[in-house]
């Protein structure tokens, strides 16, 4: 019991991960109907950038935190005019997909060359805690780190303001209508192209608040954006893409379905478990979950 | 056909490759350089593969590497525990990919492409694991040291060139046919390709298990050519480079994979030897490839040659303006059964609103049955029914006393086709082209006989050249060069156009959304002559215009349609003085006599 419950804890804590991803992506597919390739390196982006700023560069933490959060947001923004704008007029998914790939490859390639350029450094940064509290607490048989609930309360926190923002303020409503229907937005002079722009910033600052939260528990390595990327999405395509409470649901749902197959079946499983379930929930409801009904913008 | 000259002129090209594969051991003397050059050769053969699934059905697989990564286990174990030919592996490796590339894409097609890519992906992790895992097989992290081929390196160039060679062929064969137009156009427009009896989802699958077996092909020759594998060179790495090669030599083009090979296997090459820079330089180079090309070339280095050799050529070679067409220059063939269209009781809402309430019609062969209605009376609706466009909620839809099937690609090959309200066309695909597609619905040789240019295929291939020129005189596009892309033809023109490429495929019942819209007055007069046409040789034709006076002088029949019901049926002499159609067009006194050609006009 003690066993299944731990289970539970940890998938609670990774699938918070996922979740937080996933709900970045849903923002920028929802408004661009585009999938963002370059999505996972801006959480990427938030923990390295964010622990050089903090770490070698003595930049004090809620200010590199800030300025992290902010050049990830610009790079959404700019990632959404040179490489899915192009590519909006001509309905062929192609162009879309390789260009964000290009994106994805360049941050990956560059912030590899950046911070391996001392000689004797990885492509891994060591990332400390900022917390107050950094040992666990312990109750019963299990332990609370609070650097893993730190990532759950953000989902909460995440997943609440993009809640709010598209129920109760008038730029989320302009973006859902955006995600309903592009050309119908724009004939009532909504600025379509501005505002999927603002969802990709958006989106982007999710992200980078998300690497900057995860850096204590993962640390800060360059290479953990395209695995990011898949998970994101197969925690999209089991909650269903582009909405609000699928993301939340599916990513909770991929990290317990991971933590279970570690435990119970075996690190050389976990995968393939994923890929299975994955296809199959494909073959059954490939529209996910949550639909469409509830929708992330 | 056959002077010396022009024989010459087709043999230069195939000859001149020939010689230059022949001599390639001589021409690159350094053992390591050939080395490569094999290595090449093997992700070519990937590439060509990812070609098809990518640039010509539009699907992208990013983990493509998954199925070299299989196929070369598959070669390296059969020989080093089981002491298979390479040869006998090859073609397992082939088999197994396929099938595996059906399992793969079927289900992730339904999202989307881009839930294949990732899916590729995530396969490509799952296979690395497992292959590490599984050490008493497959030997772990150390890889498997399988017998090398028993050949020289230049004896292994001409082998692996050889091999190139055929399958290049075989798919070049394969695009140029009915199948790689079905994949074309599916990517296009599926809406088009179902409406063309293409079952665009049946295509993309196939051309994905294709593309996998090729990649389980490409890794199958690893282990020939190093006497070892291990799961190192099949990394994701592999499938964005291969990517690459297709991206930057231009997708969808025949050329592109081989000059994107050429380009890419160069580019490391001249990094490391010019600015001895590596490994990560070079992948920033290659994602900064990535985004340039698609943004700036998008059918990549070939695509822009010929677009500046297109432009250079035949700039000036614009389309002719719109010839008016006299009746006896059009001479439709019949189709094979003539078959009455019948619907009865068709109902169908969309968001809770009732769309068509109990709508019922029947077309004899030969007869032109006009649907016309005030805006938002179900007229595209009932169309899209027919075709299976939309499924309807209860209704009989028949063609010569017949259930029709009840996907749109079914319809079509059971003889329904149609047009649409704003023409769809390959816009940079010739008038020739456009009217091909139409040809091959009636597609009966196997894709086999395409890919291996069979005498059945060569002799389907000569008749529907035949066929698409008589289609194109038929509508009275004769007299324009059948080279001329259809995105420079008149609106006119790109109406008959529609008509050729829906009759070519011979239905039994033709539906026309709006022909006439945007037509001017000697346009119109063409169109009604060429649907004239078509109704006289057999075809049951539906059409919906708003243009009433164009439906009434054209049509035998008309129903007219309001809030989705049926409120008059008969012919056009007393739907013109039907009190309720005038009502339901101007709202007003059914008593006052207007003539409704008059009215609206």
């Amino acid at each position: 019991m003690v066993d299944f419950l731990t289970a539970v804890q940890a998938g609670i804590e990774t699938g918070a991960i996922y979740a937080l991803v996933a709900l970045g992506l849903g923002i920028t597919y929802a408004t661009s109907n585009a999938f963002n390739f370059a999505h996972g390196e801006f959480v990427m982006v938030g923990a390295v950038l964010g622990v050089v700023l903090w770490q070698s560069m003595d930049v004090p933490v809620g200010l590199a935190l800030l300025l992290t959060v902010f050049v990830a947001s610009a790079a959404g923004a700019a990632t959404e005019r040179v490489a899915i704008r192009p590519f909006a007029a001509v309905k062929d998914a192609a162009g879309w997909m390789i260009a964000t790939l290009g994106v994805a490859i360049m941050l990956t390639a560059g912030f590899t060359i950046a911070i391996t350029r001392e000689p004797g450094s990885t492509d891994t940064r060591l990332f400390p805690s900022f917390l107050p509290r950094d040992r666990p607490w312990i109750v019963g048989e299990f332990l609370l780190n609070p650097n893993r609930m730190l990532l759950v309360g953000l989902l909460v926190v995440v997943a609440g303001g993009l809640l709010w923002l598209t129920k109760r303020t008038h730029v989320g409503r302009a973006l859902g209508a955006v995600a309903d229907d592009r050309e119908a937005a724009a004939i009532r002079g909504i600025p379509v192209n501005r505002l999927t722009m603002l969802a990709f910033a958006i989106g982007a600052a999710v992200a980078a608040l998300t690497g900057f939260a995860m850096g204590p528990v993962t640390q800060a390595s360059v290479t953990i954006g395209l695995g990011l990327t898949i998970k994101g999405f197969v925690a999209s395509a089991i909650g269903g893409m582009g909405s609000l409470g699928g993301a939340v649901v599916g990513g909770l749902a991929l990290g317990l379905t991971e933590q279970f197959a570690l435990r119970y079946l075996g690190t050389q499983w976990q995968d393939l478990i994923i890929l299975a379930v994955l296809l199959v929930m494909l073959s059954i409801k490939p529209e996910g979950f949550f639909s469409r009904d509830v929708r992330a913008v | 056909m056959t002077t010396p000259s022009r024989l010459s002129q087709r043999l230069a090209a195939p000859l001149g490759v020939v010689a230059l594969i022949a001599a390639m051991p001589a021409l690159l003397p350094n053992d390591f350089r050939l080395y490569t050059a094999i290595t090449a050769l093997t992700y070519l053969v990937i590439a060509l593969g990812l070609n098809v699934v990518m640039g010509y059905a539009g699907v992208i697989s990013l983990g493509h590497a998954a199925f070299a990564l299989i196929g070369a286990y598959i070669a390296a174990a059969a020989e080093f525990h089981l002491g298979w030919p390479y040869w006998w592996s090859w073609i397992v490796a082939m088999v197994v990919c396929a099938l595996l590339g059906v399992v793969t894409s079927a289900p992730a097609l339904r999202l989307g492409g881009f839930a294949v890519a990732i899916v590729t992906i995530f396969y490509l992790s799952v296979t690395t694991t497992l292959i590490l895992h599984y050490r008493s097989v497959t030997g772990g992290g150390d890889g498997i040291a399988a017998a090398q081929a028993d050949l020289s390196l230049d004896q292994m160039w001409w082998a692996y060139a050889f091999v190139v060679a055929v399958l290049y062929l075989a798919i070049r064969n394969l695009v140029l046919s009915p199948v790689g137009r079905g994949w074309q156009i599916g990517r296009l427009s599926p809406v088009l390709a179902e409406s063309l009896g293409v079952r665009v989802s049946v295509m993309k699958v196939g051309a994905f298990s294709l593309a996998a077996a090729l990649a389980g092909l490409g890794g199958a020759m690893y282990p020939a050519l190093n006497g070892y594998t291990n799961t190192e060179p099949f990394s994701l790495g592999m499938g964005i480079l291969i990517l690459l090669m297709v991206v930057l030599g231009g997708e969808g083009t025949l050329g592109g994979p081989v000059l994107g090979a050429l380009v890419i296997t160069g580019i490391p090459v001249i990094l490391n030897e010019a600015f001895s820079a590596g490994g990560n330089q070079s992948e920033f180079v290659y994602g900064g490839l990535l985004l340039a090309v698609v943004l700036i070339f998008p059918r990549g280095l070939v695509g822009a040659i010929k677009q500046q050799w297109h432009r250079l050529s035949r700039g000036r070679r614009l389309a002719t303006t719109a010839q008016p067409v006299a009746l006896e220059e059009v001479r439709f063939a019949p189709p094979d059964a003539p078959a009455a269209l019948e619907i009865r009781g068709a109902f169908k809402s969309i968001g809770g609103l009732r769309i068509l309430d109990d709508v019922s019609l029947a077309v004899e062969p030969g007869q032109v049955h006009g649907l016309v209605g005030p805006n938002g009376s179900g007229k595209t609706t009932l169309l899209n029914l027919i075709g299976g466009f939309l499924r309807a909620e209860g209704g009989v839809f028949r063609l010569g006393g017949v259930d029709l099937p009840s996907t749109a690609s079914g319809r079509a090959r059971a003889g329904v086709s149609r047009t649409f309200q704003h023409p769809i066309l390959l816009e940079y695909a010739s008038i020739f082209d456009n009217v091909l597609a139409g040809v091959d619905a009636e597609r009966a040789v196997r894709p086999l006989h395409y890919l291996l240019r069979t005498g059945r295929a060569r002799r389907a291939a000569e008749e529907a050249r035949t066929h698409a020129t008589e289609w194109l005189g038929a509508v009275g596009l004769g007299a324009v060069d059948p080279t001329t892309l259809a995105a420079n033809i008149s609106p006119g023109q790109r109406r008959q156009l529609e008509i050729a490429r829906a009759c070519a495929s011979r239905p039994r019942a033709l539906l026309m959304d709006e022909p006439a819209v945007g037509l001017s007055a000697e346009e119109i007069g063409s169109l009604m002559t060429t649907v004239r046409a078509a109704a006289a040789s057999g075809v049951a034709v539906v059409l919906i215009d708003h243009n009433v006076d164009l439906v009434l002088r054209l049509c035998d029949v008309v129903t007219v349609l309001d809030a989705g019901r049926v409120i008059a049926h008969g012919p056009p002499e007393k739907i013109r003085t039907d009190p309720m159609v005038i009502n339901a067009y101007l709202g007003g006194d059914p008593e006052v006599s207007v003539n409704l050609g008059e009215v609206v006009r």
